[in-house]
């Protein structure tokens, strides 16, 4: 008896279990060690560059302020004109070869950070293209990450909203089994609308936004039709309700 | 350098130390990394067992299991194929390994491996469904399962049913921790072996540890 039908059979069910799922979360997952190697190389780099010019690095303590004005060059001189800070330094004087190394390092930085926005704007229009209502409920950063966490759209459309609210706080909600209360939000509270919200409010928006990701996901699963425009109308309706504090 | 035989195909080879080898099937190619050894002309592959459940037994003391050239065996919880490589050396061949393995990436690697070891059947199925599989997979002489979950005894059990002949030998790897972390594993082993008795005789079980923690590997025969 020879495999081969089996193993036809089995790649061909390789091939079907496969769907823009599994793309997103490869994206996601790449964008965000992308973004950990960034940081970790920028606190080095900072490091390095506080050696040779205490006082410019001690005010490029943010990754990308640090990246706009290193690129080009960064020898004393250019930017004690671009910082507006006298040259003079007490720091320790590098040979022209140390700052060409800092320099490339500096560059291949900003290489990274590029390519990290091309990879997030890859996936922003994966999840428009895909996704357009979940797009248009949560912003399509959250909606990508969301759909990470629960693995797959189909299993997303499955949870309850409640289950939806505290996705990616598993840690609290583990917690909670013992002895603290259970936590109100997940991914959600990086949504757009929770940043502006007084703290007592929140709780009530995150389960707004959960039901209406729950909503917007089964839109998108089944029908596959962008209804985003009706379902944008109804949830505005529920977040003023929220806004004025005697909402659902 | 000599050979020790353990069972067909299963060899320690005693230098320094020893270490357990199976005697290749298909040529001289490592599959996941392996040392492979050159001896009177044979190619032997390292079966390690901090890889592999079963090699891990091997080392903890078991020395026969009635496996040996052109059985049939039904492995669930293939994953990459790291054990069922050496499963398939030891059944040569003519025999035949049918592997399930229901998570994706792992069954990729599952399935180029069958494309080289011709006596690999991958099955891309939830272990926990065996009708899905029942048509294609003859009845086996010989049921592994490996495949670290909640249930995974009553998988055992329904799998053993429908395709271990009776008579022949079950091997089950017990995962304590997804049984239940909260009980001690001693305790949850006792547990499963007593709900196994009704259609088993247990002859032996072992403790894989320090090469797999919390595991145990419980050899049983159908009645």
């Amino acid at each position: 008896m020879d495999n081969k039908e089996f193993i036809e059979k089995a790649r061909k069910k390789i091939k079907d279990g496969l769907s823009v799922d599994d793309l997103i979360r490869k994206l996601i997952a790449f964008s965000d060690s992308l973004e950990k190697g960034e940081n970790t190389i920028f606190e080095q780099l900072n490091d390095l560059y506080f050696l040779y010019y205490p006082e410019a690095a001690d005010k490029l303590k943010e990754r990308d302020r640090f990246i706009n004005i290193l690129r080009e060059s960064c020898d004393r001189k250019s930017i004690s004109q671009k910082m507006n800070i006298p040259a003079e330094s007490m720091g320790f004087d590098l040979d022209d070869e140390e700052i060409q190394l800092l320099s490339l390092s500096i560059n291949e930085l900003s290489n990274i950070s590029d390519l990290r926005k091309v990879v997030n704007d890859r996936l922003n229009s994966v999840i428009m293209k895909n996704y357009p209502n979940l797009n248009a409920v949560l912003g399509s950063e959250i909606a990508a990450r969301i759909i990470y966490l629960a693995g797959s759209s189909y299993s997303l459309m499955l949870m309850p909203s409640s289950k939806i609210q505290v996705l990616g706080a598993e840690k609290a909600m583990f917690a909670a089994r013992k002895k603290k209360a259970t936590p109100k939000y997940g991914v959600i509270y990086n949504h757009e609308l929770m940043l502006s919200l007084p703290d007592k409010l929140k709780g009530r928006m995150a389960k707004v936004i959960a039901a209406y990701t729950s909503l917007a996901v089964k839109t998108d699963v089944i029908s596959k039709e962008d209804k985003s425009g009706k379902i944008m109308e109804k949830m505005l309706k529920d977040i003023n309700k929220v806004r004025k504090g005697n909402g659902t | 350098m000599e050979l020790k035989r353990v069972i067909d195909r299963v060899y320690w080879l005693l230098d320094r130390r020893r270490t357990l080898v199976t005697l290749s099937a298909y040529g001289g190619d490592s599959v996941y990394g392996e040392k492979i050894f050159n001896f009177n002309g044979k190619v032997y592959r390292e079966w390690v067992p901090y890889r592999s459940k079963f090699a891990a037994a091997f080392y903890k003391g078991l020395n026969g299991i009635d496996i040996k050239d052109s059985y049939k065996v039904l492995y669930l919880g293939a994953s990459s194929g790291t054990t069922v490589s050496h499963v398939s050396d030891i059944i040569g061949v003519n025999g035949q390994v049918y592997a399930v393995e229901i998570a994706e990436e792992m069954a990729v690697n599952l399935i180029l491996l069958a494309e080289e070891r011709k006596n690999i059947f991958p099955i891309v199925d939830d272990a926990r469904k065996p009708e899905n599989y029942s048509g294609s997979v003859p009845k086996c002489d010989l049921l592994y399962q490996d495949v670290a979950q909640r249930d995974q005894t009553d998988i055992f059990i329904k799998n053993a049913d429908l395709f271990l002949k009776s008579g022949k030998i079950g091997v089950f790897a017990v995962k304590t921790r997804s049984i239940d972390v909260s009980v001690d594993p001693r305790e949850v082993v006792k547990n499963e072996v007593k709900k196994l008795r009704a259609k088993f005789d247990v002859i032996r079980e072992i403790n894989l540890y320090p090469y797999q923690k919390d595991h145990s590997l419980l050899i049983l025969r159908k009645k």
